[in-house]
């Protein structure tokens, strides 16, 4: 018993010395592979952090659209927890903003917040340090935009007398009044006056036979903000 | 060899640990990870790539319908194609009732009652509503206006307003309303009762979304769209207040039809043009329709497969010009009137066939398109007037 026992002791020892390098390896991965393995396990508890946002500038009332922030536009982020299909409560827990690595709050069960879009794409960083979660996302800074609605089947204009209305989105202006855009419009170069309704109408009445295509053009300013500004042209064909 | 075999074990190991750690709600972005991605999830079904067939071509638009031929939607078996205006001034929303009445409100929110042709002005209206809901047998309409929601009831003619800051509503099959609030607070109320007791499912934190029922039971919170931002949609089960992430996608889109528990997914490329589009089941399995559309021009029909059994088909209307749409910023650039598309209507099933079903017509830009037992009906974008087809079903 002793003998077979040595013997075993010594087998262990040359086989271990001649595959030292091919067991340790061995040990190496199967090691990798637990880690891996318990990484799996580990996302069984599923964890959502659900970062939303929102910015105030104006849209047409019917836009279903997201409103996206201009620069220096207000806007507030929030963030929830779903852990196993469950909504945690936050209001007790550490959390951490970042608005392109820079700290903006760090107050306990600060779950929502609030800041000014810079001139470009915010990423915005939300820190669990309680749960060990993080999560980044990009907040899109946009221009403003206007659009020219022309509901026209191939931009193909069939009457002499038409209606023109121009929309503009995003424009971070106080109380989102359209009274602080300025409007212009033009018609194959020409400035055109608008209705009398709006600002944001032109009525057109094509009195000249010769007249083929139409070039409009529309821009809006901020006059509290002149750097805020859109443009938009539309190329509209009159058909007789 | 040794070595050989070291390498492969190592590579086995990861490939083994990293299908195991695989997250189906995030497809992976690298082209070589798809085929594990596919193996474990299994989810995404991709249709096969097919020219959209060309329908017959068809003359103008018709005139408005006179009384006397009144189109007939829902009670006959129609037999061939036929196209009709069923009003023709502009308007937001419809509903169609089972006995060919057919209830409007135009862009000023006045309610109009249309029977065998002939219209009645129901209520004038005070303020264009940003989008309006109707009860499941449209005897109630759901206007919401910017911070208020209020209730029309067409038979006793009253409003009631429902005096919470809401954002957001949506009318379930059983015509329960949820209801999102300015704080994040989603609410249900029962309007057929005559006293609201609105009931509270869920206090998130949740910013700029809207709500869509799944069925009568399931509750989506979707992101409101944009190409730009990554949207998520979360499912709320009413009753057990579970909760989870479902989608978390760039310029997440979604549509849903609440009866058949089927919708629509869109899902913007990486640069924010164009996009793709799902169907996706009750089941939430994905499968990748074929071509582009908005999942806003999109309804569902059941069809009778035998005596016992039903099938879902899809009825969408597809933008002719599938290259030009790549090029889009969807869905934004639709929602905000600076993209007018023209399409044709067709047939979808999930094996893969599309069939034309409406002349090849210009000038429609299909919205709010709606199906019944012998037909479609839907408001066409380019002049905002409602139009049917009778279908050969």
């Amino acid at each position: 018993m002793v003998m077979f026992r040595s013997y075993f002791k010594k087998l262990i020892i040359h086989f271990s010395a001649k595959y030292f390098k091919t067991v340790l390896l061995g040990l190496i991965i199967l090691f990798s592979f637990l880690v891996l393995l318990k990484n799996s396990f580990a996302q069984q508890t599923q964890n959502d952090i659900i970062i939303s946002w929102q910015a105030y500038n104006f849209v047409p009332y019917f836009f279903r659209g997201k409103i996206l922030p201009t620069t220096g536009s207000s806007v507030y982020a929030s963030v929830d927890l779903i852990q196993n299909n469950k909504l945690v409560n936050l209001s007790k827990s550490k959390i951490y903003w970042y608005l392109n690595n820079e700290l903006i709050s760090n107050s306990v069960g600060a779950q929502k917040i609030n800041f000014i879009a810079p001139s470009s794409n915010v990423n915005l960083r939300v820190e669990l340090p309680d749960f060990g979660l993080l999560k980044t996302i990009t907040i899109p800074v946009v221009k403003p935009k206007i659009v020219i609605n022309a509901p026209f089947p191939q931009k193909e204009i069939k009457t002499n007398y038409f209606e023109l209305n121009a929309m503009p989105y995003f424009f971070n202006i106080p109380n989102n009044d359209l009274d602080f855009l300025d409007v212009v419009w033009k018609i194959n170069g020409r400035l055109q006056k608008p209705s009398a309704e709006s600002l944001f109408k032109i009525k057109v009445n094509i009195t000249d036979e010769f007249v083929k295509d139409l070039i409009v053009e529309v821009s809006a300013q901020n006059t509290e903000n002149p750097i805020e500004w859109a443009y938009k042209k539309v190329n509209l064909m009159f058909i007789k | 060899m040794k070595i050989l075999l070291i390498i492969l074990g190592s590579l086995f190991i990861i490939i083994t640990g990293y299908f195991l750690a695989i997250d189906c709600k995030s497809p992976p972005s690298i082209w070589a990870l798809e085929y594990l991605y596919k193996i474990k999830c299994g989810q995404e079904e991709k249709l096969p790539a097919i020219n959209l067939p060309t329908p017959p071509i068809a003359t103008q638009l018709p005139s408005p319908t006179s009384s006397s031929s009144q189109p007939n939607l829902l009670n006959q078996k129609s037999t061939a194609t036929q196209i009709g205006l069923l009003y023709d001034k502009p308007i937001i929303d419809y509903f169609i009732k089972q006995n060919g009445e057919i209830i409007i409100v135009d862009e000023i929110g006045k309610i109009i009652k249309i029977v065998n042709g002939q219209e009645e002005i129901i209520n004038e209206g005070t303020a264009p509503p940003n989008y309006v809901l109707f009860t499941n047998d449209g005897s109630k309409i759901v206007f919401a206006f910017p911070n208020l929601v209020s209730v029309f009831d067409l038979t006793t003619k009253n409003w009631k307003q429902i005096n919470e800051e809401i954002i957001e509503v949506a009318i379930s099959p059983k015509n329960e309303l949820a209801y999102l609030k300015k704080d994040g607070s989603i609410f249900k109320l029962d309007i057929a009762k005559d006293n609201f007791s609105p009931q509270k499912l869920i206090q998130l934190n949740n910013l700029d979304s809207y709500l869509l029922w799944k069925n009568n039971k399931e509750l989506f919170i979707i992101s409101k769209p944009s190409s730009v931002n990554v949207g998520a949609a979360l499912l709320l089960d009413t009753t057990s207040k579970k909760l989870s992430l479902v989608y978390e996608l760039p310029g997440l889109a979604l549509n849903w039809d609440s009866k058949l528990d089927n919708g629509l997914l869109f899902s913007a490329n990486q640069l924010g043009r164009g996009g793709k589009i799902f169907w996706v089941n009750k089941d939430l399995k994905n499968t990748q329709l074929s071509f582009i559309t908005l999942p806003f021009k999109c309804a569902f029909k059941e069809e009778l497969v035998n005596s016992t059994t039903t099938k879902s088909i899809l009825i969408c209307a597809i933008p002719k010009d599938q290259s030009f749409l790549e090029n889009k910023i969807l869905v934004d650039d639709w929602l905000s009137y600076d993209l007018y598309t023209e399409d044709n209507i067709y047939q979808i099933n999930l094996d893969g066939l599309v069939d034309p079903i409406l002349v090849n017509q210009n000038g429609l830009d299909v919205s709010q398109i709606k199906t019944y037992k012998n037909g479609l009906s839907f408001i066409n974008r380019f002049d905002q007037k409602l139009y049917f087809i009778n279908l050969p079903f």
